[in-house]
């Protein structure tokens, strides 16, 4: 997930038909950066038996009480 | 007498139409009157019913004179943000893209406060497309903080933070994915809550983000979110996302003392990026909570380093994707920073989303064991500081400058991501005049606890709402 400010404006172009502001692409692959480090250190702590609708069926487990 | 109504809470209103000491004619025009007079000043309001209003407040009376059995919220007047469907009111969600997006049914929600006997005023401004934190729309004017209206309500729902505060409604709806309920609340100075992911209806309500939207109100008491929520929760065919639970007993959970509660206060969570000031309000709201009976120990929240970029890469992902049609042919029709933040999660892999489902998943089964396996609640601040200025662009606390809009949601997206209940409500004012805000969260299903808790609060005089002078 590590873009280059060059593929982030082509993409944005793609998607929105005209460039990002120059001014704004590098804070904007700073934050991709940021989201993709925190991918990679969780991704290494991920336990085998969390499934992604685990979350889910933990809420719809629970009983309010009282 | 409008102004004097007006001053009423939700409760006191409908036990005064109850015992017709007032009609719900007079509320809904007293209200009404308010909103008219100060609501453009402060950016209220999208669109006010009046007459709508009066039919509904109109209906009420004929039940009374009738003898008919009023619903708990009988002629109180409120307001809904505009991301909910109201039956002939357009549904703008902020937006010039659905600038003429009239419904043509109530959504579930609107369906139950109509049930209850509430009577609604209106739609209320909010960020566009609810996709920020301060209340910012250059398509229906910023929500003006009525403390000060050269500063941010606080958002998403800015406009049903600011209408609570001036008494323009005696209760909103808000909604919350975020932190957009419980930012305004802070910022504004209200009581209001966000409740558990899946305990009140979505269906028929713009989405920020199926995963993580909560709807609840902001009130100006905590027996007001009380009866609110009591309209409101509950399982909905029409939501998938619904929990299939009948609504917990939120009237009764007001008389439970606060005797023998543990409360964690998570100073990790908040203390290092937040001023001072905010850091004190909590720490007295604390004490009082001590003082009335509970006991306060310090508790540690695991993991907040990877739990809030996480938050941002589910978040962004299911914004983008309920965007993309919109974002492809109408881009120009956004508010550019609004689009810039869409515009991330087109670059978020699935891979990515999933692993962040999984984490979700995890780090709750986490904080549920390490934290709620030894306390009831967890206190914490809502947002880091007072309001901003509405042109301010950084903020700086500690000596470190941080982005004004990102940091108004420091303290809450993770609580969206837990999909745990957690209710705002206000510590006090900073040496400027302006609301701080603190939250109680609880594990999920506790609402009525939480906001239980802070009912007794209330009580002892441990927070206490108090009105803007805003009049325009």
């Amino acid at each position: 997930m590590n873009f280059s400010e060059e593929e982030i404006s082509r993409q944005c172009e793609a998607l929105l038909g005209n460039q990002m502001d120059p001014a704004k692409t590098s804070g904007f692959a700073a934050m991709l950066k940021t989201l993709d480090q925190a991918n990679r250190r969780v991704v290494d702590a991920l336990e085998d038996a969390s499934e992604p609708m685990g979350h889910n069926a933990l809420l719809k487990g629970i009983r309010h009480g009282g | 007498m409008g102004d004097d109504i007006t001053r009423l809470g939700a409760a006191q209103i409908a036990e005064q139409i109850r015992s017709k000491k007032i009609s719900a004619t007079e509320a809904a025009q007293a209200f009404l009157a308010r909103a008219e007079k100060i609501g453009p000043a402060l950016n209220t309001w999208i669109t006010l019913d009046r007459e709508g209003a009066l039919l509904g407040a109109g209906k009420i009376d004929e039940a009374i004179a009738a003898g008919d059995n009023l619903g708990p919220l009988g002629g109180v007047p409120v307001g809904l943000k505009d991301l909910i469907d109201v039956d002939g009111l357009k549904t703008t969600a902020g937006s010039l893209i659905y600038k003429d997006n009239v419904a043509v049914r109530d959504a579930p929600i609107t369906r139950m406060i109509r049930d209850s006997g509430a009577v609604i005023l209106g739609k209320l401004n909010l960020h566009e497309f609810a996709f920020g934190p301060s209340g910012h729309n250059p398509h229906y004017g910023d929500q003006k903080n009525p403390w000060d209206p050269e500063r941010v309500t606080g958002g998403s729902s800015g406009g049903s933070g600011n209408a609570v505060l001036t008494a323009q409604a005696a209760i909103t709806i808000g909604s919350d994915t975020g932190g957009s309920i419980r930012i305004p609340t802070s910022l504004c100075g209200a009581i209001g809550h966000k409740p558990t992911f899946g305990l009140v209806t979505k269906a028929a309500c713009f989405p920020l983000s199926w995963s993580l939207d909560s709807f609840g109100p902001l009130a100006t008491s905590a027996e007001d979110c009380a009866l609110m929520m009591a309209a409101i929760a509950g399982p909905d065919p029409e939501d998938p996302s619904s929990l299939q639970v009948e609504a917990p007993d939120f009237m009764g959970a007001l008389g439970t003392s606060l005797k023998g509660v543990r409360i964690g206060h998570a100073r990790n969570y908040y203390v290092d990026q937040s001023e001072p000031e905010t850091v004190a309000g909590v720490e007295a709201a604390a004490r009082a909570f001590e003082e009335a009976g509970a006991s306060v120990v310090e508790v540690e929240i695991p993991d907040l380093e990877n739990a809030y970029p996480m938050a941002t890469n589910f978040m962004m992902s299911e914004a983008a994707a309920i965007h993309e049609k919109n974002v492809r042919e109408r881009a120009g029709d956004y508010d550019p920073k609004v689009l810039e933040r869409l515009q991330i999660g087109f670059f978020i892999p699935a891979t990515t989303y999933i692993q962040a489902q999984r984490y979700r998943s995890q780090w709750t089964a986490r904080v549920l064991k390490e934290v709620f396996g030894k306390v009831d609640f967890v206190l914490a601040a809502s947002t880091p500081m007072p309001a901003p200025l509405r042109s301010a662009s950084t903020v700086t606390i500690g000596g470190k400058d941080y982005d004004a809009r990102a940091h108004l949601i420091s303290l809450t997206r993770h609580i969206n991501f837990l999909g745990f209940p957690s209710t705002g409500f206000p510590t006090g004012f900073s040496q400027g005049g302006l609301p701080l805000g603190a939250q109680l969260i609880g594990p999920p299903l506790h609402d009525h606890k939480t906001i239980g808790a802070i009912h007794q609060l209330e009580k002892t005089g441990g927070t206490s709402f108090k009105y803007a002078p805003f009049e325009g």
